[in-house]
């Protein structure tokens, strides 16, 4: 089966190899990168490849957060399927913290994966049962003004 | 530096695994208005729904693409409406790997963007659905379906179209939807039925099409799409097990198809 990496993100990839000085002089001809959405595919970029890779979605969410507050996003997951969500946060010092409830507002207990520092954050859940579920998202310390957040999921 | 750091400890997957975070509540109160809740919906594709029903079995998924003729009008609700419905359309077409019914829904999809438009951001995309498909490289095809999609709900959320980019989304979600309940009617189990427990994603949606602005909502078929969508609430609500009875499936594969027949239809 082809390995399926978006090319935006192997472009945005190669972007950063060469640093940040050339993200600076290539920015007049290139689009905005939303550091956040961005942080958040390159932690995905690992589980969309091999032979059963997941599937990003060009949906996500994004927003701001301020210091020790949290939000809720609701989703629709459906039974069978694996579904795996990655939180980030541009400012390195932040500690994201992400976690998955059932419709009924109980916490599911899921594995959480920090990828370089804890700013990035990812989890991921097999529902039990086809319904809405609520991704909760928060900063738990080592931030001091509200920050640029993405949450961006993948299934298979 | 920093940079390379954080691409290698990323990219490789080294991320570090732990249970403890920041001792979230086991319980939340989703009636308490101290939770905020972010208002954008992301509603599932259907490709997303149909690969939880693959793993039951195989389906016959080639019997669900259609052939359309799609007539437009200055309608440009319709036309978000017919636009999502023929995405959705594109992702049945790809499940069923239907080469031909792909390419022409890419082409139907770049003569909706034109009516709405958002043909140049869109070309590419459609283009891009035509070439991979004559391949028969199906997994681009569904990306570039997705990405066509998204697109268009970002283009019109930058023009300040987020009305009818609430309309692509509604009109994608009842094709994938009506093509789903057509599958399980054809072949019940309360195991896949439970596919079609939505209400909650129905009520989100029904929301969002009350709050459009009525001048938006003209034709005979505005006010068919709001019953419908009340029905489907409750039609969709299941019982402990999670399924969906048989008698209810078959009204949503019912009231879903009528819907799709009078929005294709009403010109």
């Amino acid at each position: 089966m082809r390995a399926e990496v978006p090319v935006v993100l192997l472009a945005g990839l190669a972007l950063l190899v060469a640093g940040p000085g050339a993200r600076a002089q290539e920015s007049a001809s290139l689009p905005e990168i939303d550091e956040a959405r961005f942080l958040a595919e390159q932690a995905a970029l690992p589980y969309l490849g091999g032979s059963d890779p997941f599937v990003l979605r060009e949906s996500g969410w994004s927003g701001r957060l301020s210091p020790g507050g949290e939000k809720l996003i609701q989703v629709q997951l459906f039974r069978r399927n694996e579904y795996r969500f990655w939180f980030a946060l541009p400012n390195r010092q932040a500690v994201a913290s992400v976690n998955i409830y059932n419709g009924e507002g109980e916490l599911i207990e899921t594995e959480t994966v920090w990828y370089a520092g804890k700013h990035v954050v990812g989890t991921a859940i097999r529902p039990g049962a086809t319904g809405i579920h609520y991704v909760r998202i928060a900063i738990t310390r080592k931030s001091e003004q509200p920050e640029d957040w993405s949450v961006i999921y993948a299934y298979r | 530096m920093k940079w390379l750091v954080i691409l290698g400890g990323v990219a490789m997957g080294s991320g570090s695994v732990g249970l403890a975070q920041d001792d979230p509540p086991a319980k939340l109160d989703l009636q308490s208005s101290a939770h905020l809740i972010v208002s954008e919906t992301v509603i599932p594709i259907p490709l997303e729904i149909f690969r939880s029903l693959d793993k039951l079995g195989q389906q016959d998924w080639g019997r669900r693409v259609e052939k359309r003729e799609i007539e437009l009008d200055t309608n440009r609700s319709r036309s978000a409406l017919l636009f999502g419905l023929v995405v959705s359309d594109g992702f049945i077409a790809v499940q069923a790997k239907d080469g031909e019914a792909v390419k022409r829904i890419g082409r139907e999809v770049m003569r909706l963007a034109r009516v709405l438009g958002v043909a140049g951001t869109v070309e590419g995309h459609a283009n891009a659905i035509i070439m991979q498909a004559e391949k028969g490289e199906w997994n681009e095809v569904r990306l570039e379906l997705d990405r066509t999609r998204q697109t268009v709900l970002d283009s019109m959320l930058s023009m300040r179209d987020d009305d009818l980019a609430s309309l692509v989304s509604l009109g994608g979600w009842l094709g994938g939807t009506r093509a789903l309940a057509a599958v399980l009617d054809e072949n019940y189990s309360p195991e896949g039925s439970d596919l079609l427990n939505q209400p909650d994603l129905v009520r989100q949606l029904r929301e969002e099409f009350t709050t459009l602005p009525e001048d938006l909502k003209e034709g005979a078929v505005f006010a068919r799409v709001g019953q419908t969508l009340d029905d489907l609430e409750s039609l969709m609500k299941s019982g402990n097990t999670g399924a969906i009875s048989e008698s209810n499936v078959r009204e949503i594969a019912s009231a879903t198809d009528e819907l799709v027949v009078a929005i294709y239809n009403e010109s």
